[in-house]
């Protein structure tokens, strides 16, 4: 089996936002609205008093082994292919945006009516979207298909972003969340996400 | 999915609540959609070309795809090239971005002439043709009658590093001795010339690629821009060194992008970075943590100085003017080769070893003597931890600490720096940083810096040209660093170069202030010392009056990124101006100042009217640009604007071509042949394609190939390999194997250059002949330390990774939506939240920032946060558009050039654009 995931390296991500451009471009984002991207870096002061640190935090869809989104979904439109990877049937969905309240990493965007019209203009004769439904990154899934990494992995000027294969022992990937040092956001809540973080704090000298 | 629900799709719901598809016309303004899609898809035809990114001098390797739908054929994604050993198949934000430039619908789509009656300042234009624009510019220059001299070229930093070998043809052809060159004053002229008069590079960040690979200990100081700003071709190197464990220290009073990937950030007062250094540099020398080999055989560092009667160092030579040096353990003097990369084979060829000191009181005929060694250290001696400690605020075992680390890690790199323009003394902090570098060994070897592989192929050629003692010829591109630098210099500083005799009137201004002893400026190259005064009719030359009356800007924004905002504003703007050429793509803030725009095409479509090497990469390799798509607009290539400009202002095409081949090697018989063919297929860019053909030619001369064969590797792969870095340095490691471009061939810590300045009466700190101390001046006779006002700081400012300097990318819809996403901190003015709370400052409180030196006021929004030095404000420095027409960007941030004054350093006028206090209030 396939089971795909991403490991980010907080370490070497300098917050340079490559993979938020690379994604709009890749996936034909909404960019005309800045709370529309499928994957976003945060730039945060973390620490207290004089021990202050800066991350970049890069953010996007977890691809859940256990999806709230998929379970609130009254159409079928969001489900999870064999490979792991958590899709939205444009089509199908109808826009009542349950998944993106029972979401709790705050991945999903509603892409509207007005989105479409504009992303005709912008986008132009190349533009892909039919109709309006909501949204999220999808780990490039139409690249995987093609043996290609996503799009803000392949750009990743840090190499930050990581992505292989759960399921492949040899895969660095599979090895480094194996080991635990590669952690997932709030593992508590029994989402089971695959996307997983390398902490920078242990690094500082 | 959990439960088994009926299959519910917005059409069926749309059924059962008795809509169908004319009902969806009320819910949504656009009804045509579903129609749309409900249409059959046509077929996508996907195809791939290559370029070269145009948004830093990174010059990242692109694989373009382009996508033909219904016989539109759009970009629809750029990447990097995957097999580029520059970028490594990455390119950044601006990168990936860069498609939405040739789609950006500010662009200007046509050449445009000022509305009569409006004036310079007002962005009013009509549409007009290119003869329409080609005519008023003949006729304008004509009726004025614009003498060559009395027009000024201003470059970007664009058509610097693509265009210069047809910018200087174009000067040289028309006798227009003035090119006022962006990144000159900013940053090649100002900390790279500290750099380059120890490494004998001249463009630092065009020629020094550190293999931040192989790195142990990676030291930055006052240093963003090369790595997290971000520069793709480095922070890829810089990535992998921090995976391979380098410990990484960065000295910045905020804590930048680079900062955050530190395992320290070093809080350091702004300005006072040479302190540390020189600290630094003390420890490594007095305690002998440096590869003495290394120094004895490549640095001048051997080399005997004594002092003259006006206690300046001098030379200590033979007869012939020879370098003496004393054999190491002994009292022998031997006399050295006065050009070589090595001084253990002495003039006759007899091998020994030179040492590092000579005995306390060594005379050499009458004179006391002592090695630079012994002389720089001495001038060290008192730059105690202890002594920087005071001036930096960092405490004294930290320095102490960090300088036996970087000392006893090897290999280790300091980081050359960019954007030397901060303060006066950072032309000697980047001096001092190479001579650290060059302690450790570490100049163009593995783990430390190295020279790209074009740097080292031209120096190779330029020396067995000396060898066998023939004149170097065309391509005069082809001289390697400061060789390059003397011979623009040269062009453009000597009158009689020129028919009418006179040199650029930043050099005829300079020479008129040191006649009356005012010693403003040294080296005025390519700067606008002097601009204003020309235009005022204030410079003379031989008693006549020098007056600039006209300008032609190439892809440059000196309205936004000189100082102060009013300066370029002003002189454009000046009643004896006659004539604003503009050559752009975007309508930035200093298109409002010119008379006629003349719209260039943007990178993705065009052929570039050359092949080039691979930039700053460490391979030798050769790259060019494809066109992904035909021009959208009515726009022309920047060769053949230049080449019609020659046909206007003097007719002397021949001479273009002529200089063209002088300067890129391109035969001027067969362009012409070229061209005359290629007029009749190409109603643009016939001479760009021209050029093009015969440099293909050309180069598969030399390689022993074809232009077929080459335009297929280039076709396929983007790349054509010719040598790989291993075999590059084994063969011409500088200076290992090779001399260094300097006067001496090896590195120089005893700076000729220098001495030659202060022997022509430049004297301050600045001209030290050695590494030395020089204070920055925040507040005018005040010392460093001395105490703040409550609401008085330090100010520093820095690009985001989303527009490049002085660019009209913040406009770009792609990074406006990042810049957006990331509104608090990149457009806010970052101030640390103990000082803002005793200023009453609250986290997005607006502000009003004065220049405590200048008085300039300008506005700003707060971002209270404790990544910044206590007393420092930082800002970044992307925004503060003003031009409505960039509709994405105009009116954001603050304009740092509204605060920054006209205050420069005095050996290249660099500027000293962090020189000063800010007051804040609550606005």
């Amino acid at each position: 089996m396939t089971h795909y995931a991403m490991v980010i390296n907080l370490n070497t991500c300098v917050g340079c936002n490559a993979c938020m451009a690379a994604c709009a471009m890749e996936n034909q984002t909404p960019v005309w609205d800045t709370h529309k991207w499928r994957t976003y870096v945060h730039d945060k002061e973390i620490g207290v008093g004089t021990d202050v640190h800066r991350r970049f935090f890069p953010r996007l869809c977890n691809h859940c082994d256990n999806p709230p989104c998929m379970s609130v979904c009254p159409t079928g439109a969001t489900y999870k292919k064999a490979n792991g990877i958590v899709m939205v049937n444009q089509d199908q969905c109808m826009g009542c945006g349950a998944c993106a309240m029972a979401c709790p990493y705050h991945a999903r965007v509603p892409i509207t009516y007005a989105d479409v019209a504009k992303g005709r203009e912008f986008y132009g004769s190349d533009y892909r979207r039919t109709g309006p439904s909501m949204d999220k990154c999808s780990f490039c899934d139409h690249r995987v298909e093609k043996g290609l990494p996503p799009a803000c992995v392949e750009t990743c000027v840090g190499s930050a972003r990581m992505f292989g294969d759960l399921d492949n022992p040899t895969d660095p990937v599979a090895q480094m969340v194996a080991s635990g040092v590669a952690r997932p956001l709030m593992p508590h809540i029994g989402t089971r996400p695959n996307v997983f973080y390398i902490d920078d704090l242990k690094w500082r000298g | 999915m959990a439960w088994s629900l009926p299959r519910l799709s917005r059409r069926a719901f749309l059924k059962t609540t008795g809509y169908g598809t004319a009902g969806l016309g009320l819910l949504s303004p656009v009804s045509s959609l579903v129609s749309q899609a409900l249409a059959k898809e046509d077929a996508v035809r996907e195809e791939v070309s290559f370029s070269i990114c145009n948004f830093c001098s990174s010059l990242c390797n692109l694989r373009v795809t382009t996508h033909t739908k219904g016989g539109d054929k759009r970009i629809v994604k750029l990447d990097g090239n995957p097999s580029s050993t520059l970028n490594r198949g990455k390119i950044c934000a601006r990168g990936q971005a860069g498609l939405r430039q040739v789609y950006d619908t500010d662009r200007i789509k046509t050449p445009l002439i000022r509305v009569e009656g409006s004036k310079r300042g007002e962005y009013k234009f009509r549409q007009a043709t290119w003869e329409e624009a080609w005519d008023y510019i003949a006729k304008k220059s004509k009726a004025a009658q614009i003498k060559p001299w009395e027009w000024t070229m201003v470059g970007g930093w664009t058509s610097c590093v693509f265009y210069m070998n047809w910018a200087v043809p174009f000067a040289m052809a028309n006798e227009v001795p003035n090119i006022v060159a962006s990144p000159m004053q900013h940053c090649v002229t100002t900390g790279h010339l500290g750099t380059d008069v120890v490494t004998g590079n001249f463009n630092i960040h065009d020629e020094v690629l550190p293999d931040f690979d192989h790195a142990k200990y990676i030291l930055l100081v006052a240093n963003n821009a090369s790595i997290g700003a971000v520069s793709t071709c480095r922070m890829v190197r810089f990535a992998q060194g921090r995976k391979n464990g380098a410990k990484i220290v960065a000295l910045d009073p905020r804590c930048s992008e680079t900062a955050a990937k530190a395992d320290e950030w070093i809080q350091i007062r702004p300005g006072t970075d040479l302190a540390f250094m020189l600290a630094l540099m003390r420890i490594l020398m007095k305690e002998g943590l440096y590869d003495a080999e290394f120094l004895k055989r490549h640095t001048n560092m051997p080399f005997l100085i004594a002092k003259d009667g006006n206690g300046e160092w001098q030379p200590v030579t033979d007869a012939e003017g020879r370098p003496l040096v004393v054999e190491e353990d002994t009292t022998n003097l031997r006399v050295l080769k006065k050009f070589s990369h090595q001084n253990h084979k002495d003039a006759d060829g007899r091998s020994f070893t030179p040492g590092l000191n000579v005995a306390e009181g060594f005379m050499v005929e009458g004179r006391l003597v002592k090695t630079v060694f012994q002389a720089q250290l001495e001038e060290l001696a008192t730059y105690t931890p202890e002594w920087a400690a005071e001036i930096t605020g960092v405490p004294s075992q930290t320095i102490a600490r960090i300088s036996r680390e970087f000392g006893t890690t090897r290999p280790a790199i300091v980081d050359p720096g960019w954007h030397g323009a901060r303060f006066g003394n950072v032309m000697m902090l980047r001096r001092v940083q190479a001579m650290v570098q060059a302690l450790t060994g570490g100049i163009d070897s593995v783990g430390g810096w190295m020279n790209s592989g074009e740097l080292h192929h031209k120096a190779h050629q330029m020396f067995q040209a000396m060898e066998s003692g023939y004149e170097m010829g065309a391509p005069l591109a082809n001289l390697a660093g400061m060789a390059f630098a003397k011979m623009v210099i040269g062009a453009l500083s000597k009158g009689e170069n020129f028919s009418h005799g006179r040199p650029g009137w930043t050099w005829a201004w300079n020479a008129q202030e040191k006649a009356v002893g005012h010693f403003n400026v040294a080296l005025p190259v390519m700067t606008d010392s002097g601009m204003r005064e020309s235009v005022e009719g204030k410079v003379n030359w031989k008693g006549e009056p020098y007056l600039t009356r006209a300008f032609i800007i190439n892809a440059a924004n000196p309205v936004r990124h000189y100082y102060p905002d009013t300066y370029w504003k002003e002189t454009l703007s000046h009643k004896n101006v006659e004539l604003v050429v503009m050559v752009e793509v975007l309508p930035s803030d200093t298109a409002p100042y010119a008379d006629v725009i003349l719209p260039n095409s943007t990178y993705l479509e065009r052929d570039e009217p050359t092949l080039y090497g691979n930039g700053v990469n460490h391979d030798l390799a050769l790259t060019t640009r494809y066109a992904a798509i035909e021009s959208l607009y009515d726009t022309e290539e920047t060769a053949d604007i230049l080449l019609k400009m020659t046909d206007i202002l003097s007719g002397n095409t021949e001479g273009f071509l002529t200089w063209v081949e002088q300067l890129t090697g391109l035969n001027a018989a067969a362009v012409k042949a070229a061209f005359a063919e290629t007029q009749k297929t190409h109603k643009k860019g016939a001479f760009a394609a021209a050029c093009r053909r015969v440099s293909f030619a050309q180069t598969a001369a030399r390689l022993g190939t074809t232009p077929e064969k080459i335009d297929q590797v280039l076709r396929e792969r983007g790349i054509y390999p010719e040598e790989d870095r291993h075999h590059i340095l084994e063969q011409w490691s500088m200076p290992r194997q090779m001399p260094v471009p300097t006067d001496s061939g090896r590195l120089e810590f005893y700076s000729g250059l220098f001495r030659g300045l202060r022997d022509g009466g430049h004297t301050q700190p600045n001209f030290s002949v050695l590494a030395t101390w020089i204070a920055p001046e925040y507040r005018e006779g005040q010392p460093v330390t001395s105490a703040l006002g409550v609401d008085e700081f330090y100010f520093t400012y820095g690009k985001t990774p989303t527009v490049s300097h002085g660019s009209t990318n913040s406009n770009n819809p792609v990074l406006a939506g990042i810049n957006q996403f990331k509104d608090d901190v990149y457009k806010g003015v970052w101030i640390h939240p103990e000082r803002a709370k005793k200023l009453g400052i609250k986290n997005g409180d607006p502000l009003k920032l004065t220049n405590a030196k200048s008085g300039q006021v300008t506005g700003g929004r707060a971002h209270v946060t404790r990544l910044v030095h206590l007393d420092t404000l930082f800002v970044y420095s992307s925004f503060g558009v003003e031009n409505k027409a960039l509709s994405r960007t105009h009116g954001d941030g603050t304009a740092t050039n509204k605060l920054i004054p006209y205050q420069v350093e005095p050996v290249v006028a660099g500027f000293r654009s962090q020189e000063f206090t800010v007051k804040v209030a609550k606005a």
